[in-house]
């Protein structure tokens, strides 16, 4: 739907501004991209405003896209089922981010997540994808020390919140990273796998009973 | 004017594109298919 929108502005923007079949596909490209995050980001914003955890579901966020932006990371085969993972997943992260635990839970996600993002350094970034695979040195390179460098800020960030006592968004942004990091090892991409075939055989049988 | 406004959309839409073919797409657990012209 998103895609066949995009297209259909990106065409009355061609003709508009004189581009070409190939600024057509770019355009089309990058608006897609816009409507899909839009979208989804809408929702979660919304639904996470009326259950009361916004400020814990936006750090989540933050701390995921950060990540995944330059680790990658495993993705569904279409946008609903994105959509609906993603809104539920960091709706439940923003409600355990808000619970009040016991300190010792927070330490043990915390180091977890260390362990977990200097693995995924060392082993899977660049976590990437059929449709955007990434086979060069420099950039598999590239791709390792950019993560290094947001996790490092990410630790950082976290003894500076833990120092000055404001250690109410911890474990949002922790959760966050560990779930990021998560979708970005073997274990991440045979689960999500799994539900995307699974969700595919249902798909086929609902098909054919039509 | 409107041209101008219409570009500016444009280049962004550009940029976007540009920067999701060659990094994973920020929050979202889905990838639109990259373009040929994208592809390196």
């Amino acid at each position: 739907m998103n895609r066949d929108f995009a297209l259909k502005i990106s065409t009355k923007l061609a003709k508009k501004l004189d581009g070409s079949k190939q600024d057509v596909e770019i355009w089309a490209y990058g608006l897609e991209i816009i409507l899909n995050s839009v979208i989804k980001f809408l929702i979660i914003a919304v639904l996470s405003v009326f259950l009361g955890i916004f400020q814990y579901t936006m750090f989540c966020i933050i701390a995921f896209a950060f990540f995944r932006h330059f680790g990658g990371g495993v993705h569904f085969s279409t946008y609903l089922r994105c959509l609906s993972f993603g809104v539920v997943n960091f709706l439940i992260s923003g409600e355990i981010a808000s619970l009040d635990k016991v300190l010792i839970v927070h330490e043990i996600l915390f180091y977890i997540t260390l362990a977990l993002g200097v693995a995924a350094i060392l082993k899977w970034i660049p976590a990437d994808t059929k449709k955007k695979p990434i086979k060069e040195k420099e950039k598999i390179k590239k791709q390792k020390i950019k993560t290094t460098v947001v996790l490092i800020s990410w630790l950082i960030l976290i003894i500076f919140l833990d120092k000055h006592g404001k250690d109410t968004y911890i474990p949002a942004i922790t959760l966050g990273a560990f779930e990021s990091l998560l979708f970005m090892t073997p274990f991440g991409y045979w689960t999500i796998n799994e539900i995307d075939n699974f969700l595919n055989k249902i798909f086929i049988k609902t098909e054919e009973v039509k | 004017m409107i041209k101008g406004i219409l570009s500016i959309f444009a280049s962004i839409l550009g940029i976007v594109a540009s920067t999701g073919a060659n990094a994973a797409s920020v929050f979202i657990f889905y990838e639109p298919d990259v373009p040929n012209c994208l592809k390196k």
